[in-house]
């Protein structure tokens, strides 16, 4: 068997089972973040109330479900839960997994970026009479948004490669598509290859997407709408 | 004048702050029109008891009535219960308040910082809100900086940034939380002119300051607080001239000897 085989990479480089692989594999993170970040935000929220049960709640949250492996969730949601009647699709148990044991990481960043807001934000717009509900949708989320996309990035990036994970529940993404395509052929070299090359790309084009994002965010970008006004 | 019912009227206040007495037992009415300056050492309580006034602090015991309303508090079955958040939050719109660091919102341009309290709490149309932003950014003597965003703008244009933005929601009263503590001496003047201006136009106002010769020459009466208490009120030419309290002129010598 010879050492590298051009004809292979390219072949697996534009295979339909791969790309429908890489398809999955970017769909499934961005599904998943957002879930994450929809959850995250609630238990973060309800983890700021001024009430025992509910910090006790965000405590408990993020405890369990950050100490325990993905891999060990992934298979209790698909392979446990028909045991207490529950049966999930292999879909399902890929997202409800994956979101759910990311879902703590994305409370923390929140509750960081929304604890870095200085309390004179809150009494200003407080004192206004914002309901309790403007005051987070129009004066503190902007502003802790802008702090919470670099950590929210890494997120994305982990998330990405995790997905790689739901290949043990027979989830047909990028790495299980490569890894059919190792048992089809035996070149393992070209087929992990062209894995590698996909989730670099993907990871590449995100990193260009956040500067975009934190530029927009940015207090520079601020001043360039502001057009004009002098620094005192 | 002396008949009227005060417009806002505090009625022995307490707050407490764990262990610490911040607010001892205060009462004072204000009648509508009035400037009263709030004066004494740092930690006597000025700015809690300001904080009290629109509900960001909650007071252990007394009252507090704006306009007849009691803040922060109603009546259930002869009990008083505190007001949810919904509750505090409609109160305070009628009530402007101006912090000592401005507070200004640094995502938002002076213009919208201004309009910010008209388009989310009163929905009034952001056309609508913006042009009431310039016009009243206008008065503050802001002319042009409608798009500066607050870290483009001086302390003293801050604050008129806030007060214009306390000012947009058509406030019955305004409290100043020491509006000029934070600024550059320089700019202090052009705030203080912006207060005087509004004093002139009727606007009851509560002003905690340091500034010695405005609470003397703007505000109609003064009010010397020490350790959570209210020592001495009087109108404010007599009280700078003849404070009647020992503590008040031992207060006042201090601060031309210094």
């Amino acid at each position: 068997m010879e050492v590298w085989n051009w004809d292979y990479f390219f072949r697996f480089l534009i295979d339909p089972v791969i790309l429908r692989g890489l398809w999955t594999t970017l769909w499934l993170t961005l599904v998943t973040l957002t879930l994450a970040i929809v959850v995250g935000t609630l238990v973060a929220l309800i983890g700021r109330l001024d009430n025992f049960v509910a910090r006790w709640f965000y405590a408990g949250y993020v405890a369990f479900f950050r100490s325990t492996p993905l891999l060990v969730q992934l298979i209790f949601f698909y392979s446990a839960l028909p045991q207490l009647g529950i049966s999930l699709s292999v879909v399902t148990a890929a997202v409800i997994g994956l979101s759910i044991s990311e879902s703590p990481y994305v409370a923390e960043i929140v509750r960081s970026s929304v604890s870095a807001i200085p309390t004179g934000q809150w009494e200003a717009a407080r004192a206004l009479g914002m309901r309790p509900y403007k005051v987070l949708k129009v004066v503190i989320f902007p502003q802790a948004t802008r702090i919470a996309i670099p950590p929210l990035g890494n997120e994305f990036v982990r998330q990405l490669k995790n997905t790689s994970l739901v290949s043990v529940i027979s989830m047909q993404e990028l790495f299980r598509a490569t890894d059919n395509m190792i048992q089809a052929s035996f070149r393992v070299l070209e087929a992990l290859t062209v894995a590698t090359i996909y989730y670099l790309v993907l990871t590449m084009l995100w990193t260009i997407i956040q500067h975009q994002i934190e530029y927009r965010l940015s207090e520079y970008a601020f001043d360039r709408r502001g057009a004009g006004g002098s620094a005192h | 004048m002396a008949t009227a019912s005060p417009f806002v009227s505090l009625s022995g206040i307490v707050k407490r702050f764990g262990e610490v007495t911040a607010l001892d037992a205060v009462s004072l009415d204000v009648q509508e029109g009035e400037t009263i300056a709030l004066i004494g050492p740092s930690g006597s309580g000025k700015s809690t008891l300001l904080r009290c006034i629109n509900g960001l602090e909650t007071i252990q015991d007394g009252t507090i009535t704006v306009a007849g309303n009691l803040i922060g508090m109603k009546p259930v079955n002869g009990a008083m219960q505190p007001l949810n958040g919904r509750e505090i939050a409609r109160q305070r719109e009628s009530i402007g308040m101006v912090f000592q660091s401005f507070n200004l919102f640094p995502h938002m341009s002076a213009q919208d910082n201004v309009a910010s309290g008209l388009i989310h709490v009163k929905n009034e149309p952001r056309a609508r809100a913006r042009a009431r932003a310039a016009e009243l950014l206008e008065q503050v003597g802001l002319k042009g900086k409608e798009k500066s965003y607050p870290r483009q703008l001086s302390g003293g244009q801050q604050q008129r940034v806030a007060i214009a933005r306390a000012l947009a929601m058509r406030p019955g009263v305004m409290l100043l939380d020491e509006p000029t503590s934070a600024l550059d001496p320089e700019t202090v003047q052009e705030v203080l002119n912006v207060v005087a201006d509004l004093g002139r136009t009727g606007m009851t106002m509560l002003i905690a300051t340091h500034e010695m010769e405005f609470a003397r020459n703007v505000s109609t009466r003064t009010v010397f607080m020490e350790a959570g208490r209210i020592v001495e009120v009087g109108p404010s030419r007599a009280f700078f001239d003849n404070p009647a309290s020992d503590r008040a002129r031992r207060f006042l010598q201090g601060l031309t000897a210094s």
